[in-house]
């Protein structure tokens, strides 16, 4: 998806969106830093400060420009100084002259984390006891 | 250093989470929350003087393995497959779930743990291990810390055996 159209879907789910940039070591080229703030981060590969992406990021670069795009949803650690619930998406892209960048986009969910948990662990809860 | 992502996969209630946060912070909780999504984090072992960092993922349970999304398993190395020992519900779809996960990462190493060991007898767990159609690697504990360690270094030493250098 383009990045207005992740907008868009977060806009219609009263979300926040947050799209970066990276290049093929992890160092951020741009950001929307609507989700969080990027500025301390730029002089380090993601890999350096979030687990999610130093486990998945050997996935991404081996990504081609055909390939279709990566969605992980309800990711809830993409980086090692944020908590809450995230779904994250990736895609190789080419900008400016360099075709080895990897589009992020995050859809923050956080919002919605209390009602969801209430409501998955009254469900488990109740598979538990043999009730459903 | 070799960095080898992990999931750690089941049904839900069987004690993924505390597993993950016995091996990690060496804690342990009486209280169930159940995990939305996916929850990261690592800690470095050492195998045969090779430091591994262990990336790995709790996956929040489901009660068959097709309904968890398939993106979380591109790149894992290894996959803890836990069920509970107290309850026999988890481990009705053993053979189906270890079927669909070789499937899904043919080169990779399943480990299939039966968690909850203090919650059964010595008997009970010989009875279990007889009727199930395929062997469990591991009975743990998360609750007493019973083999949650030995699990993640005798994976971690699987892991280099089978591919040492990724």
């Amino acid at each position: 998806m383009s990045n207005s159209q992740y907008q868009n879907q977060a806009s219609q789910k009263n979300t926040t969106h947050q799209q970066i940039l990276m290049d093929w070591q992890g160092y951020i080229l741009e950001s929307t830093d609507t989700v969080f703030s990027t500025l301390q981060l730029k002089h380090r590969p993601a890999t350096e400060w979030s687990h999610f992406l130093e486990s998945f990021f050997p996935v991404l670069q081996s990504l081609e420009l055909s390939s279709p795009e990566i969605f992980l949803p309800r990711i809830g650690s993409v980086t090692n100084f944020l908590e809450g619930i995230y779904d994250c998406s990736f895609m190789r892209v080419e900008w400016g002259d360099n075709d080895r960048i990897i589009v992020w986009n995050i859809i923050d969910y956080t919002v919605d984390l209390p009602r969801i948990q209430q409501a998955q662990q009254k469900f488990n809860e109740m598979r538990i006891r043999g009730r459903v | 250093m070799i960095s080898k992502k992990v999931i750690l996969t089941g049904s839900f209630g069987v004690g993924k989470t505390s597993l993950f946060n016995r091996f990690i912070n060496q804690q342990f909780s009486d209280k169930y929350l159940t995990t939305i999504g996916v929850k990261v984090n690592n800690k470095v072992i050492k195998v045969d003087d090779e430091n591994i960092s262990m990336m790995i993922w709790d996956i929040a349970g489901e009660v068959t393995q097709d309904k968890v999304p398939t993106s979380y398993f591109l790149g894992a190395s290894g996959i803890i497959y836990v069920m509970d020992l107290s309850r026999p519900l988890t481990f009705n779809n053993l053979e189906t779930d270890i079927q669909f996960l070789k499937d899904l990462l043919p080169f990779g190493t399943i480990v299939i743990v039966a968690n909850k060991r203090d919650l059964v007898t010595d008997e009970q767990l010989e009875n279990i291990r007889q009727e199930l159609s395929l062997p469990f690697d591991y009975a743990t504990s998360a609750k007493t810390g019973e083999n949650v360690d030995e699990l993640f270094y005798e994976l971690g030493k699987r892991l280099l055996q089978k591919n040492p250098n990724v």
